[in-house]
């Protein structure tokens, strides 16, 4: 696996624009170069979302004013599968949580679920202080 | 995001242009807050390219609103982006989804 | 013309629960799913478009049929709701009907025809109104036809009702026998009998016409598979066995000597279609046949197999020597220890072997040579791993299966990298446990030469 991309963004929720294009941008590419001949757009928004999700979660529950309030991402590619880690400074979390009850009309809560349904494999890891949360999703044989 | 609000048929329609992300969606919301709920209406999504869960909650919050006057929701002109949204958290079940405005106004 | 077809979520919901979670649309009849049939059909009748809507989830059907640039015509997808009526319906899609003659299929799952008639020149000519009914569905034509034109007669057309597993039973087996009127996947310079890719028919095994066989099938020798009988894809049908006017479903292993005649047999379900009574078979992949062998056999097994290791490292030792340093200063090699289930049931063993991208020219020698797994030849020598058995896993997907860890013989390759079509680990484990219960030691030795030569440089 190597490292093609790394960024550290402030956790603000109007940089979640900016993660989400990374994301998208990153998978695109990273989709075109390993010859995928499935529809490329679609895998590039599988990142744009679940990136506008997970980040959007580290901003909402984090601690804003500390110097700390950062997120970082790093994506990685391997043969047939790109993995991206989003790393904050929060408490830990359920990365698998059920899914909302829609007839209940939820105006939140569907953050994890969305990115379980979009991704391959999700997981959540503490490395010291930090949360890394772990997607990673195959681009499939070509 | 930018919001502008016409009537068509004695519909109020609200067309969306741009991303409704938790970044925007405040402002959607502020914006509905100030509707009048008893006038049906409809929301234009034909100018939104992405959409996330904080968006989505934005407008199934204003469904709930709708179902407690006994009306339902319309959107109109989702692209297959916004759409994936919907269909993966099966929110497509709380909406009237059409493919274009006149339609949805009851042209 | 466009074609409209509305799906609602009760529509055929026993096909949904009869097999397994599967839309509906997407059961395979003669091992294509309902859904291409419909769309073959529309094609037929001159559709440029399709959209698909439904009152549920459409991932699963847009994820088969994406945009339709497989058949040449635009695929797209939307939503209803579940009390929504025709004119409603048409409301929500009016862009996509405001192209003037439209097709509406409504709830159905199959339409009765012949693909050498001609339905464009019918359908463009007809008045508009409803075409024909069935007891789930029907099929409406709306938009003024062409002026002047002259209605032909009218060509083969009707809704065969599919509301339980006999009907189901009857129409696959019509259709299989119906010739030329379908499109049915699979090879065949003769008519009824169709042959998929990859398809290995023992010495001695027997096929009788009409007959259906998918990709990636086994017959064994001494099996027949009488007449009237539709094989899916991944099966694996033992020694000595008959099958008859029969459905084997996708992913099936029908073991050693059994008899099937007038069944549907999915996964580890017979269905019997007339009564619909369905029978668990005990033992899916017939694991509980599969013991470790004797001892007396045990020891044959490790000397042949560590002499096959010993010489595989004597072979691969010096370009081993040579690419491992390479390799570490282009930093492609990760060593990564991984703890996985030994062969003592209860027992882990840690086993270290090494990541390499095939990035240039070094890696993906490396990776043909198999040096990544080069540390664990030496675990053959002292008996702690096969040379190849199952490749050892810890995947949730067959967690359920290692209730039986007698039969699991952890190894350094897997049977089923000797094979080419394993897409996931279930099918993984079929051919595995397929190995464990027919293999033999000699027949290892050139499995893993076929393993050797199937290694991928992608």
């Amino acid at each position: 696996m190597t490292v093609i991309l790394s960024a550290t963004l402030r956790a603000e929720v109007a940089n979640s624009r900016i993660a989400s294009n990374i994301a998208r941008s990153t998978a695109e590419v990273f989709a075109e170069k390993q010859g995928f001949s499935g529809n490329i757009a679609e895998f590039g928004h599988a990142f744009e979302l679940s990136i506008s999700e997970a980040f959007t979660n580290s901003v909402r529950h984090g601690n804003p004013s500390s110097d700390d309030a950062v997120v970082t991402l790093a994506f990685e590619s391997a043969t047939d599968a790109l993995t991206v880690r989003v790393g904050d400074k929060n408490t830990p979390f359920n990365s698998q949580p059920p899914c909302p009850e829609i007839t209940k009309y939820p105006e939140s809560g569907f953050g994890l679920f969305i990115i379980g349904k979009l991704m391959d494999k999700v997981t959540c890891e503490r490395d010291g202080m930090s949360n890394i949360l772990t997607m990673t999703k195959r681009i499939g044989r070509s | 995001m930018n919001i502008v609000e016409t009537t068509l048929n004695g519909v109020t329609v609200i067309s969306l242009e741009g991303i409704i992300n938790a970044a925007s969606a405040p402002k959607l919301k502020a914006h509905i807050e100030t509707s009048d709920h008893g006038i049906p209406m409809v929301i234009n999504l034909e100018q939104v390219d992405f959409i996330d869960s904080s968006g989505l909650g934005v407008l199934v919050g204003l469904a709930r609103k709708k179902k407690a006057n006994n009306a339902v929701l319309k959107l109109a002109n989702m692209n297959n982006r916004v759409k994936r949204v919907f269909e993966i958290t099966q929110a497509f079940s709380l909406f009237d989804i059409y493919d274009e405005v006149g339609a949805a106004a009851g042209n | 013309m466009n074609s409209l077809f509305i799906v609602r979520e009760t529509d055929h919901a026993w096909l949904r629960e009869q097999f397994r979670g599967r839309h509906p649309l997407l059961v395979t009849l003669c091992n294509k799913p309902f859904i291409e049939f419909l769309i073959d059909f529309s094609i037929l009748a001159g559709a440029r478009a399709i959209r698909i809507v439904s009152d549920g989830p459409i991932a699963e059907l847009e994820q088969y049929c994406g945009n339709g640039s497989r058949w040449g015509i635009e695929m797209s997808y939307a939503h209803m709701l579940p009390e929504d009526g025709r004119t409603r319906i048409l409301e929500k899609n009016r862009r996509f009907c405001s192209s003037g003659r439209m097709m509406i299929v409504d709830g159905v799952l199959f339409i009765d025809n012949d693909k050498t008639a001609n339905y464009r020149a019918w359908f463009a000519a007809i008045p508009a109104g409803e075409v024909i009914r069935g007891d789930t569905g029907s099929i409406t034509i709306t938009g003024e036809p062409l002026p002047e034109a002259v209605v032909p007669p009218r060509p083969r057309l009707g809704i065969p009702p599919v509301s339980s597993i006999s009907h189901y039973f009857a129409l696959s087996a019509e259709t299989l026998r119906a010739g030329d009127r379908y499109i049915l996947p699979g090879y065949s310079n003769e008519q009824d009998c169709f042959i998929g890719r990859n398809v290995v028919i023992q010495k001695g095994a027997e096929i009788r016409k009409p007959v259906m066989i998918g990709n990636n099938v086994q017959i064994m020798s001494g099996s027949v598979i009488g007449p009237g009988t539709i094989i899916g894809n991944n099966v694996i049908v033992d020694r000595e066995s008959t099958v008859s006017e029969s459905i084997l479903m996708d992913n099936t292993f029908v073991g050693e000597q059994l008899e099937v005649e007038r069944k549907i047999a999915e996964g580890n379900l017979l269905i019997g279609p007339e009564s619909g009574a369905s029978l668990l078979m005990e033992d899916p992949h017939l694991m509980g046949t599969i013991r470790q062998p004797a001892p007396g056999n045990r020891i044959v097994r490790y000397l042949v197999h560590a002499i096959a290791a010993a010489i595989l490292i004597i072979l691969l030792a010096i370009p081993f020597l040579v690419l491992r340093p390479l390799l570490a200063l282009q930093k492609n090699w990760k060593t990564v220890a991984h703890s996985y289930p030994a062969s003592t049931p209860g027992k882990t063993m840690v086993l270290k072997t090494a990541k390499i991208s095939p990035d240039g020219l070094t890696g993906r020698i490396a990776i043909a040579l198999a040096l990544d797994r080069f540390a664990l030849l030496f675990k053959v020598l002292e008996g702690s791993l096969l040379l190849i058995g199952h490749r050892p896993q810890s995947s949730s997907a067959t967690a359920g299966v290692d209730r039986n860890p007698v039969a699991f013989n952890p190894a350094v390759f897997g049977y089923s990298e000797a094979e080419d079509w394993a897409q996931n680990d279930v099918d993984t484990m079929i051919i595995d446990h397929y190995y464990a219960l027919h293999g033999s030691p000699m027949k290892d030795i050139s499995l893993v030469l076929n393993a050797l030569t199937n290694r991928k440089t992608v």
